[in-house]
């Protein structure tokens, strides 16, 4: 038996209240005479046994009595084992709070087991308290303690946060924790299937259990994404806000998909239909047609897992951009400005001048800058470019490849160009290039290549490659830098030719130049954004308001760390910098894992041992007692 | 109580110059007093009729029957004696005990006081015999008014202590004592209850007319303790510890019980009992007691 209040105990001691009075009593006995004592030592013979029988137990449970309720008081309660037990050693205890714990009453669940397990502690052992999310803040309580009631109290206010599941960074802490006190490990999760890292090992001394607190076949449904169609705008084009649905379950679902746009005015609303374990579209009719900054939501007619039904969306639809176009005799700007567009409709305010004169171009002025022929770069010249890139203007390079003259940029080499006998296709691209991904492959590998240059790309990231395994795109310097490896001809390529080189160029530049027109993140992630000025910027976001200052770092930045509230994230002295925060979209397949890694033994909630309070039983002995205490002083 | 005048006050004395203590049965004595006698003879008091018989004194012959019967009938007369009264007094070690102003020998000494004036005063002879456990002090009944400061001597001298055997002394005095008389017992009465009775019919067998005087302390019927004590026992000088609300009530209804039954035993037995408490002045009781024996009488 063990007692939630210890530090009462001492007043245990006041029981002995009762046989100190009796011993006293007896001391300072009155004495009397009395003409004879024949009658009452007759009478007292007769009750004599009866009497003092009697004295000693009306002592016994006076005492008891006392003492009863005096353990009350400290609360006493008793762990029996559990068919698995806990071994008897120090614990630590990794909670998972990612978003998917929010599913019905999982969360309760999981503070229940967490609390058996605090009770059933005993025999001095201590315990610990890790949380899955917020690894950085934790929590949690990482220092091993007996000290129960904090514990419990923890447990108790551990909120459900917005963050996705990964039990790999904390449980390798946990791990580390059990290595340095001999403790075990008891992990409380749903057991979702993206939770547990494959390539996770368990030293074998260490006793991992998992308790499960999971829902078989939880269904749920959430809003994956949210985008504007089309990818890219210009002033004139009216787009739309097109969302994405995905069904987990193994029911066909049906729900109410709402529109918000500014401060949650509900502009559309539909009735969407998502198959199971399948993915939906949905187009609002809503049209959005000036430019400037729409923020808002997309809301799906809650489940049991509310977190994820609401997509947080910020959309910058951009006024006209300043860009410069550098060209060469040999590569001419003609297409690039086809493409484009010239007239006050263009999304792009283009100024044309050769690529000769780039150093005495003001690049300030300029968002973002093309080269027709990156080939035709000088050092000095791609010096330039380097300074631009730090001053925020990004560049969309065209590489020919006739210039002899290698040309490097950082890593990147340009070592020629290949002429190429027949010609040459795109055979693979990264579609989560922003300005990739949302092209039909079909678009971009029917585009022949009869020239191209060869470029080494170093430590830049290649987006694509021609079926001869060149490079075809390369990013470099956080994607500020983009060189492709053929020139705007026709003679190089019939992209020129092909609808899908349009959209390819206005997306590229407006990825350069404005990052994506759509800015969302991860609850929990650190958002980094490029400043303008090195002075302090206020973000109000949905808990409040804070004042941020940039890292000191060669360019300014700001680091926002705070990111666990899903919602809008908002600058009010430069709205262009704000952004969105959503739950992961993955985190919604709430897939149970099958096969737990080696060395986790999954242990059912019901098996833990459960902790009886035993107040109200002591109680009762007290009542139990006095009663009897009463009936021996009625004889 | 110093002397032995003490026991007998002035206003006890005024009050018991008007009362006479006779007795209700018949006994002996040898001088004329106020008691009926078992003797018939000459006397003024007239008892009764009997048929005459040759030799009987014609001056006893009641002529006025022979008028009216012309038959001879002699007139008896009862004849008044004197009576011996013995007043037998406890002084074993539990008569010492009191719980307010007064022991139970204290009064005792006042009712043997007073009972021995109002005997000597109508001339009848008073004796005293003081007891425990056997006879201390023997007096024998006198009738001289002298005889009274004797007795009122040996009351100043009275020292209560040890134990009791009240019927054994009362065996002793009943076949001592030869004729009848008045036998005035003054005692608590602590011992065997029923020895005690058949002591005092001892007496009755004897022809004595008895008053049985119980003194009680009211603390011995009351009990009157409300946490545990030590009670030390002034005869044998034995201690018990005690709880009164364990054995209170047991103690007091057997002591009722045992109360009853020897007053119910008295009565049955022509034995005039009388309950007195220490708390109430002697006087008091000693009055109340005269005067009911006086109307029944």
């Amino acid at each position: 038996m063990r007692f939630l209040l210890p530090r009462l105990l001492p007043l245990v001691s006041l029981a002995a209240i009762p046989v100190i009075i009796h011993i006293l009593s007896r001391l300072r006995l009155r004495r009397a005479q009395f003409p004879t004592l024949r009658l009452l030592q007759t009478v007292r013979r007769e009750r004599f046994s009866w009497l003092r029988l009697r004295d000693l137990l009306l002592l016994l449970f006076r005492t008891a009595t006392l003492c009863a309720l005096l353990l009350a008081l400290a609360r006493p309660y008793c762990s029996p084992r559990g068919q698995h037990s806990l071994p008897a050693r120090d614990l630590i205890i990794l909670i998972d709070n990612s978003h998917s714990m929010a599913w019905g009453s999982t969360m309760e669940r999981c503070r229940q087991a967490a609390r058996r397990l605090i009770q059933g502690l005993g025999g001095g052992r201590r315990a610990a308290l890790l949380v899955s999310a917020d690894a950085g803040r934790s929590a949690g309580h990482e220092e091993l303690t007996r000290n129960r009631q904090l514990l419990e109290r923890l447990v108790d206010s551990l909120p459900v946060t917005a963050s996705g599941t990964s039990l790999g960074p904390a449980l390798q802490r946990a791990l580390a924790l059990a290595r340095e006190s001999q403790a075990a490990v008891a992990i409380i999760s749903d057991c979702q299937e993206r939770a547990f890292p494959q390539d996770l090992r368990i030293a074998g001394d260490i006793p991992v259990f998992l308790i499960d607190v999971g829902s078989e076949n939880a269904p749920n449904a959430t809003v994956s994404s949210v985008r504007i169609e089309p990818g890219f705008v210009t002033p004139s084009t009216p787009v739309r806000i097109r969302a994405t649905f995905m069904n987990y379950s193994h029911q066909p679902t049906v729900r109410t998909a709402a529109l918000l746009l500014g401060d949650s005015t509900e502009s559309d609303r539909q009735t969407v239909t998502i198959p199971p374990h399948s993915r939906t579209d949905l187009t609002f009719g809503t049209l959005l047609t000036k430019p400037g900054q729409y923020a808002g939501a997309v809301a799906l007619s809650a489940d049991s897992l509310c977190l994820d039904d609401t997509f947080h969306f910020l959309f910058n639809l951009p006024e006209r951009v300043p860009v410069l176009v550098l060209a060469t005799e040999e590569t001419p700007a003609d297409y690039i400005l086809n493409a484009l567009g010239t007239d006050s409709l263009s999304l792009f305010d283009l100024t044309t001048v050769p690529l000769s004169q780039l150093s005495r171009q003001d690049l300030s002025r300029y968002r973002s800058l093309i080269a027709t022929d990156a080939s035709a770069l000088s050092a000095r010249d791609w010096d330039r470019l380097e300074f631009a890139r730090r001053i925020g203007v990004a560049s969309l390079l065209f590489c020919s490849g006739s210039n002899q003259q290698p040309g490097r940029l950082g890593t990147i080499t340009l070592a020629g160009s290949r002429q190429l006998s027949g010609f040459v296709t795109i055979a693979s691209f990264d579609s989560t290039t922003p300005f990739i991904g949302w092209l039909a492959r079909s678009d971009l590998t029917a585009a022949r290549f009869f020239r191209h240059a060869i470029i080494s790309p170093g430590s830049a990231s290649v987006l694509c490659r021609f079926s001869d395994n060149d490079p075809a795109m390369v990013a470099a310097a956080d994607g500020q830098i983009l060189i492709w490896a053929f020139a705007p001809l026709p003679q190089h390529t019939d992209l020129v030719y092909k609808a899908a080189f349009v959209p390819l160029l206005h997306s590229t530049l407006v990825t350069l130049t404005l990052g994506s027109t759509q800015t969302h993140y991860s609850a929990g992630d650190t958002v980094y954004i490029p400043a303008k000025s090195f002075g302090p910027q206020t973000l109000t976001t949905p808990s409040g308001s804070s004042t941020l200052t940039p890292e000191p770092a060669e360019l300014p930045r700001l680091a926002v760390y705070e990111t666990r509230v899903p919602g809008i994230y908002r600058f009010p002295a430069a709205p262009e910098l704000s952004f969105a925060v959503n739950t992961d979209p993955a985190e919604a397949d709430l897939t149970r894992v099958q096969q737990l890694p080696a060395g986790i033994t999954r242990l059912s909630e019901e098996l833990l041992p459960v902790a009886r309070e035993l107040s109200t039983l002591f109680l009762w002995l007290a009542l139990a007692a006095c009663a009897v205490e009463l009936l021996l002083l009625a004889l | 109580m110093a002397k032995g005048a003490d026991y007998l006050k002035p206003e006890v004395v005024a009050r018991l110059k008007g009362i006479d203590l006779r007795a209700r049965l018949v006994v002996e004595g040898f001088l004329a007093g106020l008691h009926r006698s078992p003797y018939k003879g000459f006397s003024v008091e007239f008892c009764e009729h009997r048929q005459y018989m040759p030799g009987d004194e014609l001056k006893r012959v009641d002529w006025k029957v022979y008028g009216r019967t012309d038959r001879f009938y002699i007139r008896e007369y009862e004849e008044e004696t004197n009576l011996r009264a013995y007043l037998i007094v406890d002084i074993s070690g539990s008569m010492a005990y009191r719980s307010g102003t007064i022991s139970k020998l204290d009064y005792a000494g006042c009712l043997a006081a007073s009972l021995a004036y109002l005997l000597l005063h109508q001339k009848d002879s008073a004796g005293m015999i003081l007891f425990s456990d056997r006879i201390q002090t023997y007096v024998p009944p006198r009738s001289t008014p002298r005889h009274l400061h004797v007795l009122l001597r040996e009351l100043a001298r009275l020292k209560p202590g040890g134990d009791t055997d009240i019927a054994k002394t009362l065996h002793q005095l009943a076949e001592r004592i030869r004729r009848r008389g008045l036998v005035i017992v003054l005692s608590d009465f602590w011992d065997d209850h029923d020895a005690v009775l058949t002591a005092l019919r001892h007496f009755r067998h004897r022809r004595h007319e008895v008053l049985a005087f119980h003194i009680l302390d009211r603390n011995e019927l009351d009990f009157d303790f409300h946490s545990p004590v030590q009670l030390c026992d002034m005869e044998t000088g034995e201690k018990v510890t005690v709880d009164p609300r364990l054995i209170g009530a047991e103690y007091r209804r057997r002591f009722k019980e045992t109360l009853g039954r020897l007053e119910r035993g008295c009565r049955e037995s022509l034995i005039d009992y009388h309950q007195v408490f220490t708390s109430t002045p002697f006087e008091q009781a000693l009055f109340a007691y005269l005067c009911r024996r006086a109307k029944l009488h």
